[in-house]
């Protein structure tokens, strides 16, 4: 898979865009995508509806520099389910 | 709780898919065979062609009601995880394309068992366009449904692959349970005859779709062996190549022997078919669960990578702990303790050193097995030595196997009872135990059948089968289980040395089936198949390594 931001990179804050991009067909409707805050506190972020049947996108607002991870759960076409993790900092 | 158990149910994901497979293809095997196969003829007499009709209408209903049981549960496991993990509620799931699709299997097959049930005249063209129903929904959720490119191509050829798996290992155990009823060679060999026909048309669109998509989705000769998915073709590939040979020896049998000559070794040698064919859709079932090796480039494990892990070494047959003081990090001394050997940095297949406790972990890991490996080794070699018959006393050689449950039972799982801190009950959610526990009972269940067996000489009736049977499901078991998303490259690894020795328990199982269900002066091959498969199993544990 790739990713904006991608693993364990720096990226501008205090607002992006995630983008989350596989290579099978996701259903965005039961696909989930949290981000844990450099405090701990896990916040489940809206999706945008899919521009393209591989990927995700959401939008991340007023983000403090710090460490953060972001979790997915993402659920294809095929019925299978996977996980992930991707911590990266902004500055 | 249901999110610790979302490994587990991962494992039994796989399971549920397995028993979902197989009734499938038991189901589309049965139609054929109902509809086709085993069709009323003039030339074979009425009260025979029957009898094979009756047993197989029956299977087929039970192969439907089959299919609906595992579907149910495979539903309500999947359900339930993303229900867990999305956190959604269930409405939120009846949208999703597994829902669906095993909704329409679902249904597909209670309609199967009741059709089936019923008027023969409706069940003709109902049970066509049900079978088709039932494959159309299953293909679904195979990775065709859920590639981005070339995907009808794709949803064409496993379409293809599931028919010709479904008709022709599918429709096996329709044909041993025909050899049975039918008491007559007429009709007996009639039933071979069209089945072995339509047996030859479906190989070759399984071999044509099959290495068409094998292609598509491994993409390279280094991923064939770098990839946890190319690995499990390649098990598929190979049992499909013994299942080749089983077919070739029984087409000649047909076309080159008596009716009398031929009929009791083909029946044996399609009672083997039928357990490869079914080991070989589980292994299909385990495929599913991974992504294609084209989606998995920079986690394929290279041809070096390999033999730096499986180049022959000494066995390790201590347990020579490292010390908490001598953990090897890149460029610091190991040791301070003057007493404890220098330890030399220990790297993961990505070059990343290990900690003390994953080096102690695949410590304890390598030698279990390898002395497993010492077992298994003797074992083969005693029966062997009992093949020569100049060394009765070898017939013993069951008797190590109740060392190896022992073994298995302290020493596989050291956290468990009654050696470690978890409890007896609590380990069993972990599908690593479970696999170790199972392994350790159908050992026991190897000692005490083969024993008696060994006892009463070699034809010890339905309990000498026990052994064959524990060796080829040890092996199924073996090639069916889910597979990790995360360190894939040591899984790979891990999964490089438990596959073959699946593969050759698979074989040894049905090499020893054969030996006791051919006729006596057929049993000179199988006999010493199996014994040399215990010795490459034993040979294989031996060098399997962690590190």
């Amino acid at each position: 898979m790739e990713s904006t931001p991608k693993l364990n990179s720096t990226v501008k804050g205090p607002d992006f865009t995630i983008t989350l991009r596989y290579n099978v067909r996701i259903d965005g409707g039961r696909s989930r995508v949290r981000l844990v805050l450099p405090d701990g506190k896990v916040s489940t972020l809206s999706l945008a509806t899919q521009a393209r049947p591989d990927t995700l996108q959401s939008h991340a607002v007023g983000l403090n520099p710090g460490v953060y991870i972001l979790q997915w759960q993402v659920l294809a076409s095929d019925g299978h389910m996977s996980r992930g993790v991707i911590p990266f900092t902004v500055n | 709780m249901l999110l610790k158990l979302v490994d587990l149910f991962a494992f039994l994901s796989v399971i549920l898919r397995a028993g979902t497979l197989v009734f499938q293809s038991v189901l589309l095997g049965g139609v054929l065979f109902v509809l086709w196969v085993a069709r009323t003829t003039p030339e074979v007499p009425p009260e025979s062609i029957g009898r094979i009709q009756a047993s197989s209408w029956r299977m087929l209903r039970l192969s439907a009601i089959g299919l609906a049981i595992f579907q149910l549960l495979y539903l309500y496991v999947n359900s339930a995880v993303l229900m867990v993990t999305a956190e959604i509620g269930f409405d939120g799931v009846v949208g999703a394309n597994f829902f669906i699709s095993g909704c329409i299997v679902l249904t597909a097959a209670l309609m199967t068992a009741v059709v089936a049930s019923g008027s023969r005249n409706i069940a003709k063209y109902a049970l066509p366009v049900l079978a088709l129903v039932v494959m159309g929904a299953s293909v679904m959720t195979n990775h065709a449904a859920s590639r981005i490119d070339g995907r009808p191509a794709l949803i064409a050829l496993s379409c293809i692959h599931e028919l010709a798996t479904g008709f022709w290992i599918g429709g096996l155990p329709f044909l041993v349970l025909g050899l049975y009823r039918a008491k007559d060679i007429t009709t007996q060999w009639y039933v071979t005859e069209r089945f072995s026909r339509m047996a030859l048309v479906c190989v070759g669109f399984l071999v044509i779709s099959g290495t068409v998509m094998s292609v598509l989705y491994i993409g390279s000769w280094s991923a064939v062996l770098g990839t946890a998915y190319g690995v499990m073709v390649g098990a598929k590939a190979t049992m499909l190549a013994a299942l080749l040979v089983l077919g070739g020896v029984n087409f000649l049998l047909l076309h080159n022997t008596t009716k009398e000559n031929a009929l009791p070794r083909l029946r044996r040698l399609i009672e083997a078919e039928v357990g490869i064919g079914i080991t070989v859709i589980l292994t299909a079932a385990s495929l599913t669960s991974q992504p294609p090796a084209v989606d998995q480039v920079s986690e394929t494990v290279t041809w070096h990578q390999i033999y730096q892990r499986f180049k022959p070494t000494v066995p390790r047959l201590t347990y020579e702990y490292v010390a908490e003081a001598a953990t090897p990090t890149v460029g610091t001394e190991s040791a301070s303790n003057p007493n404890t050997p220098q330890q030399q940095p220990v790297y993961n297949v990505d070059g990343v050193p290990l900690t003390t406790r994953l080096i102690n972990n695949s410590i304890e890991s390598e030698s279990n097995h390898h002395w497993m490996g010492v077992v298994v080794l003797a074992m083969g070699l005693l029966a062997l030595l009992a093949r020569t018959g100049k060394a009765p006393w070898a017939e013993y050689w069951p008797l190590l196997l109740i060392g190896i449950a022992i073994f298995i039972f302290l020493q596989a799982d050291t956290e468990c009872w009654p050696v470690g801190w978890k409890s007896f009950g609590a380990c069993w959610a972990d599908p690593e135990v479970f696999q170790h526990r199972m392994a350790a009972l159908v050992c026991v269940g190897f000692a005490i059948f083969e024993l008696r067996v060994r006892q009463r000489k070699r034809d010890g009736g339905g309990m000498a089968l026990v052994f064959p049977l524990m060796c080829a499901i040890g092996g199924a078991v073996l090639l069916t289980h889910s597979h990790a998303i995360t360190n894939v490259k040591e899984n790979l690894l891990v999964e490089l040395s438990h596959v073959p020795m699946g593969l050759i328990a698979v074989f040894a199982g049905w090499a020893r089936w054969l030996e006791l269900r051919l006729p006596a002066e057929d049993r000179a091959i199988p006999s010493w198949i199996w014994p040399f498969c215990f010795v490459l199993i034993g040979a294989g544990l031996l060098n399997y390594r962690e590190m």
